[in-house]
């Protein structure tokens, strides 16, 4: 009984003195200085004001649409503008849209000067704090006009969210038609939204897996040909083609290094495949990994420093890691299930994958050291994930098999919102190219 | 024999009766200690305000007939600030002073611009009257596509303050040139006068505190009235947006109440959840080490800002920016605030703050 006694009191004692501390002190520090934690997502909204001028309404849909898919903004619907901007350059009546929440206006106009070309101007006003934090004029020719609005989109994504834009940037991916036995594959090249789909190749030949220059408007992709195939560099803009390298056996999963200089790819020899980097210029080769497996879609660190690869070294396909002059390599994945095509994120802070599991394809994301593993969407059969220039969105395909093709989608990094990239047909292995501006 | 038969059996009867009395001590002792009884649920500890006997006579002091007027928190009145204002030496304040400026000539308007247009400085408004309302825009740069072929920012459409005029040049008065034997003449003129009577009497005994010179005051009772104050009488304290004026039942003393620990946790945790609704933390952070925007949030009884926040502490790396720029703008957002009445008494506490954005992982 004493015993039993002296514990009540003593644990009575020891809850009394902690909850005698604990609350004053917690009150103290919290009277002078008020801490606030980042709380869910939330999107910015932002009001688009049809911009004046003959060529306006499009310029400003164009935005509209755009934000509409920009995760990080909504843009607010029309019908709820508490007022019609007919002077882009007034200041708007911040009152009346903030009881509207919106956070930020966007003003403009666009219609063609006096010597044909096309003047566009926009305005960013931030309404909580009255004024004005972006302004801008363009000109130029009124063929250029969808770029117009992704250049002014990036400026007020960028302004707003501090990250680097990704409108006005293009995309290089597969144009597959005809039927599934007998698929005709051609290089296409289109605007991150769809439009201004133009073919690179003619589709003599099959191709597979283009991949952008991080640094200019070169593109590199596989060819099957009557040969062996081979990896090829195209520059979009004069079409000039040329074979990469002329070795025996088997070149596949060509990709950039990030200077644009280099290109790292796998050399298939009796049955194994090995890494390989490749100087442009000067075509010289060096060997980078020398295992008996099949290590195959290299992709560089955007420092250049490292190489992320998929290799069946350890039994089945995971994900390693070594330096980029070669050497030892770091397996970085350890879920269930195959993980392949890994592909660096520009800003460097994620790795995008392909993971395989029975009957279902996943795209997710990992830390460069394989931690924080997040699958953003997952089903039958996604495939190839491509990364925005700014690291925020990514692109794959999904083909759902059958006598149905593959469709291109965009996802955040976060998966919150996934969007289907319009085609003409059938679309696979998307490549994001770098902004253009 | 039978003695010792006797004893012997004696003895026995102790040896049983003490083996029985160890065997139930050590039973009971078992026992007790089998049937150590329970603990008691501890009872759980519910925080409770502390209420003074101060605190009571804090409530239920005042005039308890006096008629509830105001639903306004009794609040005080800051000394006036000019008082502490040093005031000029008197010296300096009896010394000639220039005359004043001449008025700044009136420009007329130039124009019957709408109202939204700032306002031109006046070689401006020599020009022609521009087309639009719009500020003029850079000039644009012409370049062939498919490039865009200029971009030139946009100044924001900020009114601009009107040239200031220089403030009038006062010429100084040059010396005139003066021979030697005029300058003696001179002198002799300079000197003083003798004093008279009525001056010495004046300047002989000069008081304490009495260096205006001005003529002595003379003390009559029949206008007693002149020196009393004139002035409303104040109230000096130091809270609340607004002086009340009646009698209330509230404290006379005017001192701020005080909040209690629970209150003040309820209190935190309801600005906290505001500001944290307001705010759109930025998409990804910078490397490296971690900023915290500490804003001042100054505030309005009704929970308006009665100042723009201001920013403590700029980040030093401009990849930080987005960070600053998210909270400010979350502060912004979240003006005016809608303060429970409950908390209004308290308006000491939270009228002036400093707000810490603390980033987490999305």
């Amino acid at each position: 009984m004493p015993l039993s006694i002296s514990r009540r009191t003593a644990s009575g004692l020891i809850l009394g003195a902690a909850s005698s501390l604990a609350v004053p002190r917690r009150a103290f520090s919290q009277s002078s200085t008020l801490n606030v934690y980042g709380g869910g997502f939330k999107p910015v909204p932002i009001a688009v004001t049809q911009f004046v001028g003959d060529a306006g309404p499009n310029i400003s849909s164009i935005i509209g649409h755009n934000f509409s898919r920009a995760v990080f903004l909504v843009p607010i619907d029309p019908g709820k503008f508490p007022q019609q901007i007919s002077n882009p350059d007034q200041a708007p009546q911040f009152d009346a849209w903030k009881a509207v929440n919106a956070q930020f206006i966007v003003t403009g106009r666009s219609a063609a000067g006096g010597d044909g070309r096309l003047q566009t101007a926009f305005r960013l006003w931030d309404v909580n704090a009255g004024t004005q934090i972006a302004g801008q004029e363009y000109v130029t020719d009124p063929n250029n006009a969808r770029r117009v609005a992704h250049i002014i989109s990036d400026a007020i994504f960028s302004r707003i969210t501090g990250e680097k834009g990704f409108f006005d940037t293009r995309v290089v991916f597969v144009d597959e038609t005809g039927p599934a036995e007998n698929r005709r594959k051609r290089l296409a090249i289109m605007d991150q939204d769809g439009a201004n789909v133009r073919y690179l190749t003619s589709g003599q030949d099959l191709v597979v897996t283009p991949r952008f220059s991080p640094s200019s408007q070169d593109v590199t992709y596989m060819a099957f040909g009557t040969g062996d195939p081979k990896v090829l560099l195209l520059n979009i803009e004069t079409g000039q083609r040329e074979v990469v390298g002329n070795f025996p056996g088997m070149e596949f999963a060509p990709r950039f290094s990030p200077d644009g200089q280099h290109i790292v790819m796998s050399l298939e020899d009796n049955g194994v495949a090995n890494l390989y980097e490749m100087d442009i210029r000067s075509r010289s080769t060096t060997r980078l990994s020398n295992s008996s497996a099949i290590d195959t879609s290299p992709s560089f660190s955007p420092d250049g420093s490292q190489i992320v690869f998929e290799s069946d070294r350890g039994g089945n396909q995971q994900i390693y890691v070594m330096a980029a002059g070669g050497g030892d390599a770091q397996r970085i994945s350890y879920g269930d299930g195959r993980y392949s095509t890994p592909v660096w994120s520009p800003k460097g802070d994620y790795i995008a994958f392909t993971k395989q599991k029975p009957s279902t394809f996943a795209i997710g994301v990992m830390k460069p050291d394989g931690s924080g593993e997040r699958i953003l969407t997952e089903g039958f059969h996604n495939e190839g994930p491509t990364w925005a220039p700014n690291g925020l969105f990514l692109m794959f395909f999904r083909d759902p098999g059958g006598e149905s093709g593959p469709h291109i989608f965009m996802i955040d990094v976060f998966g919150r919102a996934e969007f289907p990239v319009p085609t003409p047909s059938y679309a696979s292995d998307p490549a994001w190219g770098p902004l253009l501006g | 024999m039978s003695q010792w038969v006797a004893m012997d059996t004696s003895g026995k009867h102790g040896y049983i009766a003490s083996g029985a009395a160890h065997l139930a001590l050590l039973a009971a002792m078992l026992l007790s200690f089998s049937h150590n009884p329970k603990f008691e649920d501890v009872q759980e500890t519910i925080p409770v305000d502390l209420v003074t006997d101060s605190d009571v006579n804090q409530i239920v002091k005042g005039d308890k007939a006096a008629k509830k007027v105001l639903e306004l928190p009794h609040v005080d009145k800051v000394a006036p600030t000019e008082e502490l204002k040093p005031k000029p030496p008197i010296a300096d304040a009896k010394r000639d002073v220039l005359s004043p400026p001449p008025p700044l000539k009136h420009i007329d308007d130039p124009g019957d611009a709408d109202k939204l247009e700032p306002p031109k400085p006046p070689d401006e408004a020599a020009a022609p009257p521009p087309m639009s309302k719009t500020p003029p825009l850079p000039p644009v740069l012409d370049k062939p596509p498919p490039d865009m072929a200029a971009d030139e920012p946009l100044p924001p459409p900020r009114p601009k303050p009107p040239p200031k005029k220089p403030p009038p040049k006062v010429e100084a008065k040059k010396p005139p040139q003066l021979k030697l034997d005029q300058i003696a003449k001179l002198l002799d003129e300079d000197k003083p006068p003798k004093p008279t009577k009525t001056h010495q009497r004046h300047t002989a005994k000069p008081k304490s505190g009495d260096d205006t010179h001005d003529p002595p005051r003379h003390f009559s009772a029949d206008d007693i009235s002149r020196l009393l104050n004139h002035d409303a009488p104040e109230r000096r304290a130091s809270t609340g947006a607004r002086l009340q004026q009646f009698a209330s039942l509230g404290s006379p003393t005017a001192n701020a109440p005080r909040l209690s620990p629970s209150l003040q946790a309820a209190m935190d945790g309801w600005f906290q959840d505001k500001f944290q609704g307001c705010w759109t933390q930025p998409i990804s952070l910078p490397q490296g080490p971690k900023y915290v925007p500490q804003i001042r949030v100054q505030l309005n009884l009704d929970g308006s800002l009665s100042a723009d926040p201001i920013l403590m502490n700029p980040p030093d790396d401009a990849a930080w920016q987005a960070m600053a720029d998210s909270a400010m703008r979350a502060v912004r957002t979240c003006d005016p605030l809608q303060v429970p009445d409950r908390f209004k008494p308290y308006y000491d506490t939270w009228r002036d703050r400093i707000v810490q954005f603390q980033d987490q992982d999305m």
